[in-house]
């Protein structure tokens, strides 16, 4: 008996041991407490009656309560990393009941549904057409943009939030720690400051105002409607609940249009190549237009205003130069867009094509939509989060925009007195630094409080300075970025919705500022223009190209270039207006926009296909958009041919493919392959030993125009010896030998020996992936993964293996009634349980359009009309 | 009693129980959160359960067997569109299998609860 009570007491301090155990993995360990209670007190009563069964009983009952109710707490909150289940995985709530019923009735047949909104003014009718494309009918602003915040939530919610999440540095609040790097990169870049400014901006338009608030509430009302069963599934997925929406989250998604086509700069890898081989070096190998080019505002467009006299040139400052740096512009970002004048179309009238190339996820970034109330009858591409159209059209007018990549972003090397950091010195005196406070929530941690530093030019990123230079003046830089600055966006946008004519969609522009964009424009008026738009600084020439010294007032910026004087050309002779993000200008203009933009691959064959077109329809434009011709390869590839010298037969095969290839990068062809291999070792082995030798002092290489520039007329550069082999000096013909030879190694073990495995559109491999599973296999299921699409990065069709054309347009101007087509990779619906996830990638990669649904009126009926739903008070 | 009456008799009894269980959470779980599938089989075993055994396999047959039924619904009338892709997360090739591995699941959460309520009501209900 003895035995049995003491075996009976080792089992309770088990039990009390595992209890404690758990209590530890508990957020709150109130329930361990009360367990331990109850335990004790059990013990307590029975302890003395030593009646072993009806202890064992006791026990068993104690055990299994324990075992059942942890398990309940663990499915019902997760523990240790693993997500609630039980939540997640129940029949009744869980995921399950996202998924979209397939519906067997017949297709003609068009379901009508009634809501009641106590919020709205009036009537609201919305109509979704077969590609779930909401065609919105409202008697006022008020209530076209409650419903356009109302079924965009209703598609998007959970992608509107985690965006915004994003761009306000709060990721870690629903993914803990892994989100912490990116968090406080947002929150040091001033992600916050910016839109707080920004929003202040938008808030002094009453037009903006009331889009953004009327929108605000639309998403608000979707969400207090929100059942369990209905909660977007990544809610779910990740055990979180959506917060409501305000305005400010829309101006936080906007200022994050900012980091993705706006924040990469690259003075501080400047300044160290200036450092380090001395500004003339710099200046011949990163030129300040380049060599081959074609400009978006054609050569010798005139010049309609008298320039403001430029700021004096600064004294040459050469900075520290810094061991950290920022994220180079990803040059994959990009996008095309042109018009045609009537002149060059069957119809007389312009058409207009436009292909943003952003990320390519799921949920799709763009949600088309079409917008009518009294004043407005808009179409095209929104963007969830934010109202109105960005890219689309009106029964008078057309619009779509590419980026511009201005110089709006300087680095200044700050001078603090001492290492308190309180004071920097600027214009001769101490000035006193502000500092913000940036309060990080992070899942399942305390909050991690991050102090950030603001001169008069904006936050000190990057404090600490590398310590190799071992200086006694504490540096670090401060960041001047037009996204910080108060804006109006939006006002731009509503303006644009509604204009009808060249002159309505100029003022449009003016109120325009970052990221700045390149806004190609057709009319109904047989107006085609385009204007290099946003608010640009007035700057010397080159003016923050390297690093500027941050206690000199003349480095500051000082003004900006008036609207109006903006780059811009309306009905040029040669009949069509393009850009590709090339240089916006020739050398002749009178400011300074930038001195360096992308590669003009892209620009130089639109603008010689355009050149040639005549009678031109939207399929032509749609062909263009398509265009896999690769000008680099007929740039370089002629002369590389030439020139390699090589005995090696193992090249042969290879040398011949490339010989005979059409210079089209088709989705089955395999020189495409061997050459985008080629060129990326070929780079390496020019540039290498050179700008990327040392972790301590980072560095980028000369432009792609730049090194065929070298290779066509200064084959014998210093610049091909490889200077990390000592006695030996190699030539441009080694180099290229040598680089083929480790293509086709590299390629071979990755695909085997050569024939069809090489094939380009696998080599690429165009994938679309949802906002989570970026970099998480095991969410490649709600992901597309590679893609069978031609094209790549130095294309028209840009479809490179993560980004690429992500909202193709083409519109066709008529005096009656446009004719527009339209796709994105992707589908309406955010929702992987619903057929329009996805539903539109096939026919994107076929290079087809959906012809869109554009209505008159309410009243206008359409056979492609699904579903009918009203809103009412 | 024979032995042959036993088995029937204790056949009876297990359906009897198993049913009430099924039948009983089915419309609850449409109103309440998911555990009250194990509330539900804690309760009737504490009520009904004749033996820890029974109380474990028919608690876990009913409450399993319950949630594969309504997972199939789902998996079946969207044609996977949803739980094929949910699968993967878990190293599953389809959402059939995932409707088994919620079965099973919910079998653990049944039969644990029920055998629970057995084992209290043996402390507190004699």
């Amino acid at each position: 008996m003895g035995d049995l009570v003491a075996k009976r007491r080792k089992n309770l301090q088990l039990i009390h041991f595992h209890q404690r155990k758990h209590s530890f993995l508990f957020d709150n360990s109130l329930l361990a407490d009360c367990l331990l209670f109850f335990l004790s007190s059990i013990d307590k009563r029975h302890i003395d009656r030593n009646r072993s069964s009806e202890i064992m009983k006791i026990i068993k009952a104690l055990i299994s309560l324990a075992i059942t109710g942890y398990l309940i707490y663990f499915l019902q909150f997760g523990a240790a990393g693993l997500p609630a289940l039980g939540k997640f995985l129940n029949p009744f709530t869980g995921f399950w009941t996202n998924s979209e019923i397939k519906n067997s009735s017949s297709e003609s047949e068009v379901s009508t549904k009634d809501l009641k909104l106590p919020d709205l003014i009036e009537e609201v009718s919305i109509k979704y057409d077969e590609n779930g494309v909401p065609h919105i009918f409202a008697k006022n602003n008020h209530d076209l943009y409650f419903a356009q915040g109302f079924v965009t939530a209703q598609d998007r919610l959970w992608q509107m939030e985690f965006q915004t999440h994003f761009a306000a540095g709060r990721i870690s609040e629903i993914v803990g720690e892994k989100g912490l790097e990116s968090d406080l990169y947002q929150r040091r870049m001033g992600a916050v400051y910016g839109a707080e400014n920004s929003l202040a901006g938008m808030l002094a338009d009453p037009n903006s105002k009331l889009s953004l608030d009327s929108y605000a509430a639309g998403v608000n009302a979707y969400i207090s409607q929100l059942s369990e069963l209905d909660l977007p599934f990544e809610y779910k997925l990740l055990g979180y609940k959506p917060e409501p929406w305000t305005p400010l989250k829309s101006a936080l998604f906007l200022k994050n249009m900012s980091f993705v086509l706006a924040s990469g700069s690259d003075e501080l890898m400047m300044t160290n190549i200036a450092q380090k081989y001395g500004l003339g070096v710099a200046e011949e190998l990163f030129p300040n237009y380049p060599n081959d080019e074609s400009p978006i505002i054609p050569v010798g467009s005139p010049i309609d205003f008298k320039p403001l006299p430029l700021p004096e040139t600064i004294p040459t400052f050469i900075g520290k130069g810094s061991k950290i740096v920022p994220a180079e512009q990803n040059k994959s970002i990009g996008s095309n867009n042109w018009a045609v004048s009537g002149s060059k179309s069957v119809n007389g009238m312009p058409i207009l094509s436009n292909d943003p190339h952003l990320g390519l996820n799921l949920p799709s970034i763009w949600y088309q939509i079409q917008l009518h109330s009294p004043g407005v009858n808009v179409y095209g591409s929104s963007m969830p989060g934010t109202p109105n159209v960005i890219i689309g059209f009106n029964q008078n007018i057309a619009w779509g925009v590419t980026n511009v990549g201005a110089d709006i972003m300087d680095w200044y090397e700050v001078k603090f007195k001492d290492d308190s950091k309180n004071e920097y010195w600027h214009d001769n005196q101490w000035k006193k630094v502000t500092k913000r406070l940036e309060t990080i929530k992070v899942k399942g941690l305390p909050d991690k409080i991050d102090t950030v530093l603001y001169t008069h030019h904006g936050p000190v990123v990057y404090q600490s300075n590398q310590k190799a230079f071992k200086s006694n003046i504490p540096v670090g830089h401060a960041l001047k970025w037009i996204a910080h600055e108060s804006s109006q966006e939006l006002t731009t946008f509503y303006k644009l919705n509604r204009a009808k004519n060249y002159a309505q969609y100029v003022e449009a522009l003016s109120y325009y500022s970052a990221p700045a964009q390149n806004f190609i424009f057709a009319s109904n008026e047989n107006d085609i223009a385009i204007w290099v738009n946003g608010r640009f600084p007035l700057k010397a020439r080159q003016s923050g190209k390297y690093t500027l010294d941050g206690s000199d007032a003349k480095a500051d910026w000082n003004g900006y270039i008036p609207p109006a004087h903006n780059p811009h050309v309306k009905n040029p002779n040669r009949g069509f207006v393009s850009s590709a993000n090339q240089s916006s200008t020739d050398p002749n203009y009178p400011y300074y926009i930038n001195w360096e933009f992308a590669a003009s691959f892209r620009g130089r064959r639109i603008n010689e296909r355009l050149e040639k077109m005549e009678k031109a329809t939207p399929d032509s434009l749609r062909m263009l958009q398509n265009d896999n011709f690769n000008i680099w390869a007929r740039d370089i590839l002629p002369t590389l041919l030439e020139k390699i010298k090589t005995s090696d037969t193992k090249l042969a095969p290879a040398l011949k493919e490339l010989k005979n290839w059409n210079r089209q990068n088709t989705i089955e062809s395999i020189a495409p392959t061997i050459f985008d291999e080629w060129m990326k070792n070929l780079t390496h082995a020019i540039w290498k030993d050179e700008f990327d030798s040392d972790k301590d002092l980072p560095m980028k290489y000369p432009s792609d125009d730049k090194t065929i520039q070298l290779i066509k007329s200064e084959p014998n550069s210093k610049w091909f010896d490889d200077v990390s082999t000592k006695n030996k000096k190699e030539t441009l013909e080694e180099l290229l030998s040598k680089s083929l030879s480790a293509t086709l190694d590299s390629i071979t073990a990755k695909k085997g020996s050569m024939g069809p495995k090489w094939a380009w559109a696998d080599w690429k491999n165009t994938s679309i992936k949802h906002l989570l599973g970026a970099s998480n296999p095991a969410l490649d299921r709600f992901s597309r993964l590679n893609v069978p699409i031609g094209g790549g990065k130095t294309m028209v069709n840009a479809a490179n293996s993560r980004w690429g054309p992500s909202w193709r347009m083409v519109v066709q101007l008529d005096k009656k009634q446009p004719k527009a087509y339209g796709i994105f990779p992707g589908g309406q619906s955010g929702n992987p349980g619903s057929s329009q996830y996805d539903n539109m990638i096939d026919k994107w990669a076929k290079g087809e359009l959906n012809e869109l649904l554009y209505l008159q009126n309410r009243e206008e009926a359409s056979p492609r009309i699904r579903k009918v739903i009203t809103f009412s008070k | 009693m024979g032995l042959k009456e036993n088995i029937i008799s204790e056949k009876r009894e297990n359906s009897r129980f198993f049913l009430f269980i099924f039948l009983s959470s089915l419309p609850l779980n449409f109103l309440l959160p998911w555990w009250v599938s194990a509330l539900v089989a804690f309760v009737i075993a504490f009520w009904q359960a004749s033996s820890a055994k029974q109380a474990f396999l028919m608690g876990a047959a009913a409450i399993g067997l319950l949630w594969t039924v309504v997972a199939s619904f789902w998996h079946f009338a969207s044609h996977g569109i949803l739980s094929d892709k949910v699968a993967g997360i878990f190293q599953l090739p389809n959402g059939l299998l995932l409707t088994v591995v919620v079965g099973l699941l919910a079998a653990i959460i049944g039969g644990s609860a029920a055998l629970t309520g057995y084992w209290v009501r043996e402390v507190f209900g004699k």
